[in-house]
């Protein structure tokens, strides 16, 4: 199957001002099935706009491959299948959302009165349907953010890539954007995007890339990452022995907490304490922080 | 379809200098300076005609280069400073056509901003009871097409240097490239053989904006209107050297880094 | 020694000089000065202005020239030119080659001395460009915002009030001398020392209102001026401070004053004395009672 984005052997390298080469992206392999959503991570300066630059064209890589459904990047065939939000959203400061929308429609080959009322209606349907004919410089930057939401849904693309989606937004607009993103999801369409905003994240993504000094250092499926990342917590009152269990267990005021990160051993714990007559009070199973995760990942990468 | 992309972007680039009232400011300016003509005209109508048919030439002619150049050559260096060149090249556009589009936009510009102060101008002309000859037409069309080699050549200087470096050559350029076409065609016959034909290579090469400039005939008496082979051959003129400049700028842009 | 060293040397050395130079008197400078130009030499931005008021009205004249030759550029014959057989393109005697010089060709050549083919016979089309030989020129009036503007912009510029002043007085009527004399009499507030001016105003007086009697106190103080002075009048001022002398001797002739007419021929052959018109003024003094003859041999043979 042909994959919504191949990634080989990445090298993206820049030139400094008194003429040393940096590596932005180096030696970077990653792929995105059709109907994905992925999650692009890193720090700042990791690699992470450059890396979508070489997707969208916009950088010629040294060396490596990047190919969008099976078309090299950059390619008009390859832009003609993608939906795309710069990392700052800037947009001609006289021209108004529909005019803009307008433009970019027409770039894409969309026309006439059916263009106009599809910039109509994503234009509403981002909540921009009474700022839509107000020129873009009135706007504030969440409102511009949603501008630019708006056209990188224009033509209904295959494939979205987003650079710092939910920036400027507020959380309503956080919210309608994460609803938005689901649905066109269930359309079939692949996302790629970048965020700091790790509870977005958390809540869109299949599957996860973190990047950092241009090395791509963990993929992981959300599903398997949470379940590694959960904890699990037994309080009980009683004597019982859970030696070889757990060695995160505390007492306070005759309760005692044990606290587990395989669900197996909260299972076996809970047999330990029923067999030795001790009564199980509570049993919590509590998401780990992806924050933490992520923190604790680049320290090890560094 | 290229069409419809150059017209979108030429269409982009009108809407935000109109907006932005630039060429109001130029067009008020223009008109007030032929204006001031009318403090000399206590010398009688006689005097006066030539002087302010000059006069306008001259303003049309310099304002209309300043529009030009600062349009041009302002236009990609802020579009990848403000970053609103990020979402254009997403689309499926070539930056071949980027470059066309925006072009003609600029050039676009310049003929709305030559084109208003032309038109107070005749106003102010007319005010100095000096009818607008046929000859006048003829200038404006040829210094139109003028101007779109000047959008061209600063679109081009633009991609090599900074805006200001390139606004400043290319207004050397627009007005000093007749100088420096007078000095060869002086100093040819008492070159040497290699020197000659330093001075040809330099003659075809050197934009010749001189050539679009029927300022002289239109201010001064008594001059006819020129043969259409010169407007044609102006045209082809104008064609060639703008799509070389926009070649030179497709030279650098389309490996540039964004 | 280090090079901040001999730069102050060297600017101490240029200073030295220029203080021992304050008291050389200049040969080429008018003079008498109007007070306020003395501003330029203390402010460099009253210099700097002056200078672009001079360079602007130097470019006016230049373009005057160009209105002259409806709009065809001219330039002076090169060297090269000369030598090559290059002929000028004179002017028909049509009365107007004072007002301009004419040792000129076209700044577009003709056909058969351009290397650039049909890019030059497109400039030649687009240009104002005909054959300038033997050619007429337009009227000068076209001229009078040229004139007016230079001497708004650099008031000292004697040249373009008595040539303005020349193209007005074509108009021969009581309006065009009129008009002329305001001129001239503006120009005159501007350079009340103006040996020139003070001339033009006694010829226009003499010449177009037929009044010599008047026109005597604009003469005698020209006269008077240039006189006193004649040893650093620049070029324009002794050539006019010659034509003085002859209106002068002409309006007391003509108001039958002899002796005056000697006194003044006189004078002016001790400054001119190569000038055959003061000579025959005052051989006619002469004739008139006296030894003008006499005075005027004398004169000329230095006795």
């Amino acid at each position: 199957m042909t994959q919504a984005i191949e990634v080989s052997s990445l090298v993206v390298e820049y030139r400094t001002k008194n003429g040393q080469r940096v590596d932005a992206v180096n030696d970077l392999s990653f792929t995105v099935q059709p109907g994905e959503i992925v999650g692009f991570l890193g720090p700042n300066g990791a690699g992470k706009s450059s890396t979508l630059k070489a997707l969208m064209g916009f950088v010629v890589p040294r060396s490596g491959d990047c190919r969008i459904f099976g078309l090299e990047a950059g390619s008009l065939q390859a832009k003609a299948c993608i939906g795309y939000l710069p990392e700052v959203a800037m947009y001609y400061p006289f021209l108004t959302p529909l005019e803009t929308m307008r433009l970019y429609g027409e770039l894409q080959g969309l026309c006439g009165s059916k263009l106009i009322q599809e910039a109509k209606d994503l234009l509403a349907r981002v909540g921009l349907k009474d700022a839509m004919n107000k020129q873009n410089r009135t706007l504030s930057k969440g409102m511009l953010q949603r501008v630019g939401i708006a056209q990188s849904l224009l033509g209904q693309p295959a494939l979205l890539v987003l650079d710092e989606v939910t920036s400027g937004l507020d959380p309503l607009g956080r919210k309608e954007l994460r609803e938005i993103l689901k649905e066109k999801q269930s359309e079939g369409t692949t996302l790629f995007f970048s965020s700091h905003e790790l509870s977005e994240v958390d809540m869109l993504c299949d599957r996860i890339l973190i990047i950092h000094k241009g090395h791509l250092i963990e993929e992981r499926g959300m599903v398997e990452l949470k379940e590694d990342l959960r904890k699990y917590t037994v309080s009980y009152v009683g004597a019982a022995s859970l030696l070889g269990l757990t060695e995160n267990w505390s007492e306070d005021e005759g309760v005692c907490h044990a606290r587990f990160t395989e669900k197996e051993q909260l299972v076996q714990a809970i047999n330990r304490v029923h067999i030795a007559g001790a009564r199980v009070i509570d049993v919590v199973s509590q998401e780990g922080s992806l924050e933490e995760y992520f923190i604790e990942r680049i320290g090890r990468a560094a | 379809m290229k069409f419809r992309i150059y017209r979108a972007l030429a269409r982009g680039v009108v809407l935000e200098s109109i907006r932005r009232k630039d060429l109001w400011v130029v067009a008020i300016l223009g008109f007030l300076i032929m204006m001031t003509a009318g403090v000399l005209g206590f010398f009688g109508i006689q005097g006066l005609q030539v002087f302010v048919k000059d006069l306008a030439v001259s303003v049309l002619g310099i304002f209309g280069t300043i529009v030009a150049v600062l349009t041009a050559s302002r236009m990609i260096p802020e579009e990848i400073k403000q970053r609103t060149l990020y979402p254009l090249l997403a689309r499926p556009i070539t930056r071949f056509d980027l470059l066309v589009g925006k072009l003609i936009g600029a050039t676009v510009v310049s003929w709305i901003a030559f084109l208003m102060l032309a038109a107070l101008t005749a106003l102010a002309l007319a005010s100095f009871h000096v009818g607008f000859e046929p000859i006048m037409l003829q200038y404006l069309l040829c210094k139109m097409l003028g101007l779109a080699v000047v959008c061209a050549l600063s679109l081009a200087l633009s991609l090599y240097m900074t805006p200001a470096a390139a606004a400043t050559m290319s207004l050397i350029f627009a007005f000093g490239s007749g100088m420096v076409v007078h000095a060869l065609t002086m100093s040819y016959s008492a070159a040497s053989g290699p020197a000659q034909f330093a001075i040809k290579a330099l003659n075809s090469v050197l934009p010749q904006f001189s050539l679009f400039d029927l300022g002289s005939r239109a201010a001064n008496l008594h001059w006819a209107p020129v043969p259409l082979w010169v407007v044609l051959f102006l045209l082809g003129y104008a064609v060639v050297y703008s799509a070389a400049m926009t070649l030179l700028a497709w030279t650098k842009f389309r490996r540039q880094a964004l | 020694m280090k090079p901040g060293f001999w730069c102050a040397a060297a600017f101490a050395l240029v200073g030295t000089l220029g203080w021992q130079s304050v008291n050389v008197a200049a040969i080429t400078n008018p003079p008498v000065r109007i007070a306020g130009l003395d501003a330029h030499d203390n402010s460099a931005s009253a210099s700097l202005l002056g200078q672009f008021r001079t360079n602007i009205s130097a470019w006016l004249w230049v373009h005057a020239d160009l209105y002259l030759h409806n709009g065809v550029h001219m330039r002076p014959i090169t060297d090269g030119e000369s030598k090559a057989g290059v002929s000028v393109e004179d002017a028909a005697k049509d009365g107007k080659e004072k007002l301009h010089e004419e040792s000129l060709v076209t700044v577009v050549p003709p056909a058969n001395r351009d290397f650039r083919g049909i890019f030059g016979d497109v400039e030649r089309s687009v240009s104002s460009w005909q054959d300038m030989h033997q050619h007429a020129h337009n009227e000068p009036e076209q001229c009078l915002p040229m004139y007016r503007l230079m001497t708004w912009l650099d008031p000292q510029f004697i040249e373009g009030w008595t040539t303005g002043a020349m193209v007005f007085a074509r108009d021969r009527s009581p309006g065009g001398t009129n008009r002329s004399m305001e001129f001239l009499n503006e120009g005159l507030r501007a350079n009340p020392d103006s040996v020139d001016l003070l001339t033009e105003l006694g010829y226009m007086t003499y010449t177009r209102k037929k009044a010599p009697l008047d026109a005597i106190p604009w003469l005698e103080k020209a006269r008077d001026l240039g006189f006193s002075h004649r040893d650093t009048l620049p070029e324009n001022e002794r050539s006019a401070l010659e034509n003085t002398y002859r209106w002068l001797a002409l309006c007391y002739r003509d108001t039958d004053q002899p002796n005056e007419v000697r006194r003044v021929t006189t004078e002016g052959l001790k400054v001119f004395s190569d000038d055959k018109v003061l000579d025959s003024l005052l051989r006619h003094a002469g004739e008139k009672g006296g030894n003008g003859a006499t005075v005027a041999e004398g004169l000329r043979t230095g006795n």
